[in-house]
């Protein structure tokens, strides 16, 4: 029976990329390495928000303050405009707005802020620069009311005076949402409607435990019953949990998922370690790391 | 091994930011990157996320290529370098499947030089892929690229012990699916 050699067939084994491939590559390639004469038009072009906002950072500000509670979506909206001195078919619009799914848990009143950016066109750059700003935000505030229910979520304070009075009309905000929560259907209703209101939208969430982590940075395991474990406070919250332990030199020395609170040191040293701990709430997965000493003091 | 003349004028020409060059250099090594990528992904497309990942990341740091070693090689340990990164990364996300046994199983003896020649590249690939990630990183790493055991360690950080669990786990998982197919197809 013949045999080959495993190795030897892995090693040599190719195999053709699909098409696309080299096109994104060029894509990010124009944005990272931008020859003289593709670097714009290329960028222009497209392919991701993420490409766009890296490839023209030079020339608009972004501003991405974001902060979210529970199931909080990150809107982000980009707006390109000229300015009032252009004829209103130059006006070259532009709207994009994404709404992300959050990863993020925990308190804060504040849900998200909602920066706009308004882009000047390349041509007009340099000649307006004094005449007209060219980063407008406008922040929308989205502050929870009640937490009995649901949290109330609404937003204010559009500056849309002020946006018109520096450039040409809004472009009607577009909200494609791609939302995993149920909040997916709230926002995309509401914040559809009256761009030139003031309350832009409402936002409903669903109730969720606020889980407070808190992780020492020294213990003492002398069995003086003072500190004697390592103790996460907030751990019986988690859902789930994995704390690992390292030494300094990066050795695992303690590894335990749903750990509890029961750790004393194992006879290690006394010295410095570094923890990871991952912890899970709400279904979104959380990571924390430090330092902690184990001092026994004799 | 020292890279070709072919190799050293594309590499000239990409250092110049040569988009035609840069094309060349992909058209030449692409396959056999994305071979390598197709180890350490679960299918075509994770590998060509990583492939693309890997190219990026030999052009912009083109510069730092030494011309006395094998340019090959040298890409081939970006490319690697760059999966385990994005293994290091989603491990994190898999709080689950990092609750894994890692007791210590029987050595398989598994003969790697033993691959009955009915099988296809394409179907062992096909095995590979459908390895659980943990084993299919500690296979690649110690079987392909030759890495010793504390090295894997230390390149995924996990204890050795946790490393010569999976390997032979690894082991297992193969001789299961490799020899029951030599034995159909006898």
């Amino acid at each position: 029976m013949k045999t080959r050699d495993l190795n030897e067939i892995m090693k040599e084994y190719s195999e053709v990329p699909s098409e696309h491939c080299w096109s994104s590559l060029e894509q990010q390639l124009s944005v990272v390495l931008p020859t003289d004469s593709t670097g714009i038009s290329a960028s222009q072009q497209g392919g991701s928000l993420a490409t766009k906002i890296a490839a023209s950072s030079g020339k608009i500000i972004v501003l991405s303050s974001v902060s979210i509670v529970t199931a909080g979506a990150v809107l982000f909206s980009v707006l390109h405009k000229k300015p009032i001195s252009n004829s209103f078919e130059e006006i070259h619009r532009s709207t994009e707005t994404v709404a992300l799914v959050s990863d993020t848990t925990r308190t804060v009143d504040t849900l998200a802020t909602v920066n706009s950016f308004v882009e000047k066109p390349k041509t007009m750059q340099n000649q307006e620069q004094s005449a007209v700003p060219a980063v407008s935000v406008v922040p929308v505030q989205i502050q929870s009311q009640t937490p009995s229910i649901s949290q109330t979520v609404s937003s204010v304070n559009t500056h849309a005076e002020e946006v018109t009075s520096i450039s040409t009309p809004i472009p009607s905000a577009i909200v494609s949402s791609s939302t995993t929560s149920t909040t997916t259907s709230n926002i995309s209703q509401h914040s559809a409607v009256n761009q030139s209101d003031p309350v832009l939208s409402t936002i409903t969430l669903p109730e969720s435990k606020v889980v407070k982590i808190s992780i020492p940075n020294v213990f003492t395991p002398n069995q003086d019953g003072y500190n004697d474990l390592f103790v996460i406070s907030g751990i019986e919250q988690c859902d789930e949990s994995r704390l690992t332990i390292r030494s300094a030199s990066g050795r695992v020395v303690f590894d335990k998922m749903n750990y509890r609170n029961d750790w004393m040191g194992s006879d290690l040293p006394d010295g410095i370690y570094n923890y990871v701990f991952v912890y899970k709430t709400n279904g979104i997965t959380e990571k924390m790391s430090g330092k902690v000493v184990i001092e026994r003091g004799y | 091994m020292k890279s070709d003349k072919e190799d050293i004028d594309l590499i000239a020409g990409c250092l110049k930011n040569d988009r035609i060059c840069q094309q060349k250099l992909y058209n030449k090594y692409s396959g056999k990157m994305l071979g390598l990528c197709m180890r350490y992904a679960k299918n075509k497309e994770e590998a060509e996320d990583y492939m693309i990942e890997g190219f990026m990341k030999v052009f912009t740091s083109l510069n730092t290529f030494n011309r006395k070693s094998s340019f090959e090689t040298w890409m081939r340990s970006i490319m690697i370098h760059n999966a385990i990164s994005n293994y290091r990364k989603n491990v994190q996300n898999r709080l689950v499947d990092s609750m894994e046994d890692d007791s210590f199983i029987s050595e398989v003896d598994f003969p790697f030089d033993g691959i009955p020649a009915s099988l296809s590249s394409k179907e062992l690939m096909q095995i590979i892929q459908e390895m659980p990630e943990t084993l299919r990183y500690v296979l690649n790493l110690v079987a392909f690229e030759g890495l010793g055991y504390e090295q894997v360690a230390t390149e995924l950080s996990v204890t050795e012990t946790t490393v010569r669990a999976r390997m032979s786990k690894a082991k297992r998982w193969l001789s299961d699916r490799i020899f029951p197919i030599k034995d159909e197809k006898r």
